[in-house]
């Protein structure tokens, strides 16, 4: 049996300003905060290629969470299959949508802003927001590029560690994952509990520039059960090259803050997200650049809302 | 309402209280005459927004509800708007506890 | 006006205020079929989709099955359908059991044993129909206001919602607490500065040091993580809207509970008692994930005070919206219940809690509120968080 290679394969995709191609091409309906996230689900649903990432932050975080909803928000919507972003807040919150909006348009992101309050009640909210995002959808470019995997973000998480994940499904997405490295594309990876649980495993998989922070997440994990509570057992009983199959055989060599977008043009990155698979793939559209592919147990691939946009 | 408004402009919660809740978007000049005493806005107040009905040092308390809600970071004078700029909460403060090399 | 509704006698001996079938996913990663199997079926069924439950730390796992259960014991509750993908800490059946101990029909739904979500939505149906004719079977009958149990929230304050909502919601639960029913109000982090007014009301040593630990808890976690509680609250909303201190909102904050002495603090999410005069929850400060926990332990009517203009509902329980600000009603009518800034042209906020009392007892009798009209329903169940966890060593 041959195996068909990666290099030289090719992909239409929408091209970005920025240089990156998307793999879809939607508006994205970002609510900033829980209280508009039935008015962001109703606006994307009248509208075509238009969908909505409800979640339940940005109210009144305190510190660090209030920095990390930030900073997600900001980094979906650069995702390259995001072709702009209706901001849709309450307008009491802590997380500003005008905010977001004003740092989105200095990073080029063609955006467009409401809130509930602003507008005067959720049904003239609704209205608004179809028409800017039917707006948006109307305002894409049509044209589409020929791109290769060196195009590609690959995010990828394993949501278990059951035997027959780690036998089979983490391998494949793994040599998948490096094929993608090899075609000069990039994997980025959740899935902090596999590296608390293995602290040893985790530096010597980092690269040199990269040990300062796999230093830092360790650090910020100390003492802290894991988010994903059986696979953080599970990761502690096994080597660490076993429970990070998926991510394939590259060294690590960038780690990131959950939310944070990815910046080496080449190779593997880990974020600093939990195997939950919710959290997990919304930190990979932050962070990635295109698609996004998960492993997981057996058959069932749950999908979730706020993970939308990734699809 | 609880408490007292001071002609028709200037809500009192409770006796003990230096400041008033504007009832009205105010303009800065307003005389307000609170109990014989003239309070003049030393600026334009928003409704709901609160104004200094007694002097307060810097350090000195805020009281609203017959209960203090903050503390005056400057010198405040009658007729002066008060609020995030010049009168901080003293909870909650894990900042200065963090200053302090006590956080965890 | 009387003091009586008509509303659905449960086995336990609660009484609904609505008729839903609920379908409670046990994890996220049943969430989305959860809510298409309702959507699907019409309104009479309502979905409570959120964001735990795969693979939870021992006690944030314990609290969102104790919210889920709640959920679907609550008596606006008909019969529930518990979804789960099949591979969750939270096990659907024990849901399931743990809700029909109230006497209801239950069934569940497990995703992966359907053969994936096609063949999950198609059982789902035929499942939801049998519970729909369960629930159907109840009627609405003779009640007593003193079987209410009324969750008082706030959100989106500004200095109208100290002197005018909360006020007259607590003038109503005054009334409520007289005609022998349960009023609840929580968010603990907005009991901080009015906390020593709090414990002078408690009825027992034991709720007051309760209380007192409980919020030094909440201000606790500011410390924790090295931060000013400033950077959360009041928000920059409730700033814009006058409020310039913690302190100052929670003086406001605590009115909407009433005048009446403070009979318990109960836990997120735990059952909240019948004929209980005024009891407190101990939740955080977001506001939907306050309601979920007060619904969660009963509360069949909520009444939500918001000075900016909060257009939040429930899937399962009607909220009423009450401000106090004019603007706000002036803009925003189409999402608000009652206009209580009617005090700051002369009416009393005695009165204003008397037409808060009714709109109780007419939205227990079956009018619909604002956020029912359209179906706002926005649901999370709070996650205790890893900072709030002690240090697992090797367990």
């Amino acid at each position: 049996m041959s195996t068909p290679s990666a290099s030289g394969r090719t992909f239409e995709g929408t091209p970005r300003a920025d240089g990156t191609v998307g793999v879809r091409d939607n508006v994205l309906v970002l609510p900033s905060v829980i209280c508009s996230h039935f008015v962001a689900e109703r606006i994307a649903e009248r509208v075509d290629d238009a969908v909505a990432t409800p979640h339940d932050h940005g109210c009144a975080q305190l510190g660090a969470d209030n920095e990390q909803t930030r900073r997600t928000f900001l980094s979906m919507a650069q995702n390259p299959n995001v072709a702009g972003t209706v901001v849709v807040g309450l307008g009491c919150e802590e997380v500003q949508s005008a905010e977001v909006a004003t740092a989105l348009e200095s990073r080029d992101v063609a955006v467009r802003e409401l809130s509930i309050q602003g507008v005067g009640g959720t049904d003239e909210c609704i209205e608004r927001g179809v028409e800017a995002a039917t707006e948006l959808v109307q305002s894409r470019r049509t044209s589409q590029t020929v791109a290769d995997l060196s195009d590609l973000t690959l995010g990828v998480v394993s949501s278990d560690l059951d035997a027959s994940t780690v036998a089979s499904a983490d391998p494949l997405v793994g040599r998948v994952a490096d094929e993608i490295v090899d075609a000069g594309g990039r994997v980025v990876a959740a899935g902090n509990e596999r590296l608390v649980a293995n602290p040893d495993g985790a530096r010597d998989a980092a690269t040199d520039e990269a040990r300062d922070a796999m230093e830092a997440l360790l650090d910020r994990h100390e003492g802290h059960p894991a988010r994903a509570t059986r696979v953080g057992q599970f990761a502690r009983d096994r080597p660490f090259e076993e429970v990070t199959r998926a991510w394939g055989r590259n060294t690590v060599s960038e780690v990131l803050p959950y939310g944070e977008r990815a910046t080496l043009s080449s190779g593997l990155a880990a974020v600093d997200a939990p195997s939950r698979f919710g959290e997990a793939t919304t930190a990979l559209a932050a962070a990635g650049r295109t698609s996004s592919c998960t492993s997981l147990a057996t058959e069932s691939s749950p999908g979730t809302r706020s993970s939308r946009s990734s699809k | 309402m609880k408490g007292r408004v001071l002609d028709d402009a200037l809500l009192r919660l409770s006796t003990s209280d230096n400041v008033g809740t504007t009832v009205d978007d105010l303009e800065s000049g307003t005389e307000i005459d609170a109990d014989g005493r003239t309070v003049v806005l030393a600026e334009d107040v928003p409704f709901g927004h609160k104004v200094a009905l007694e002097p307060v040092d810097s350090g000195g308390e805020v009281r609203k509800y017959g209960e203090v809600i903050g503390t005056a970071t400057q010198a405040i004078e009658v007729g002066e708007w008060v609020h995030t700029h010049n009168c901080e909460s003293t909870r909650g403060r894990g900042d200065r506890a963090a200053a302090r090399g006590e956080s965890a | 006006m009387g003091h009586s509704f008509e509303g659905y006698r449960r086995s336990n001996g609660r009484v609904g205020v609505r008729n839903h079938v609920a379908v409670i996913p046990t994890s996220v990663a049943a969430s989305s079929v959860a809510s298409a199997v309702a959507d699907e079926a019409g309104a009479w069924a309502r979905a409570t989709p959120h964001q735990l439950g795969t693979s939870q730390p021992d006690p944030a796992r314990r609290q969102t099955e104790r919210v889920l259960v709640g959920t679907g014991r609550n008596p606006n509750v008909g019969a529930a359908l518990v979804v789960e993908l099949g591979t969750e800490d939270i096990d659907a059946e024990t849901v399931a059991d743990d809700i029909a101990a109230t006497g209801k029909a239950t069934e569940t739904l497990t995703i992966r044993e359907s053969g994936g979500t096609a063949n999950a939505l198609s059982e789902g149906a035929d499942r939801l129909d049998r519970l729909k004719a369960e629930a159907d079977r109840a009627r609405r009958e003779d009640a007593d206001v003193s079987e209410l149990v009324f969750g008082v929230e706030c959100g989106g304050s500004d200095a109208t919602s100290g002197i005018a909502a909360n006020p007259a919601v607590g003038a109503a639960c005054d009334r409520l607490v007289e005609a022998g029913g349960t009023a609840s109000f929580s968010e603990t982090p907005e009991f901080i500065g009015a906390e020593h007014i709090l414990a002078d009301r408690c009825v027992s040593e034991e709720t007051r040091e309760r209380i007192l630990e409980r919020v030094e808890a909440r201000e606790g976690m500011a410390e924790l993580m090295g931060v000013d509680l400033r950077g959360a609250q009041p928000t920059p909303g409730n700033q814009e809207g006058g409020l310039t201190t913690i302190e100052e909102k929670s003086l406001g904050a605590i009115s909407k509970g009433g005048t009446t002495p403070i009979r318990g603090i109960v836990d997120y999410g735990d059952e909240l008692p019948t004929n209980g005069g005024l009891v407190l929850m101990d939740t955080p400060g977001y506001d939907v994930e306050s309601v979920v926990g007060k619904v969660a332990g009963g509360a069949q009517v909520v009444a939500f005070t918001t000075g900016r203009g909060s257009t939040t509902g429930n899937p399962l329980a009607p909220v009423i919206k009450v401000t106090g600000n004019p603007k706000t009603w002036d803009r925003m009518s189409n999402n608000i219940d009652v206009n209580a800034g009617t005090v700051f042209d002369g009416e009393s906020i005695d009165s204003v809690g008397a037409r808060i009392f009714e709109t109780l007892v007419e939205v227990a009798n079956g009018r619909r509120t604002e956020a029912e009209h359209r179906r706002l329903e926005e649901f999370a169940i709070n996650e205790i968080q890893p900072e709030e966890l002690t240090v697992e060593v090797d367990g």
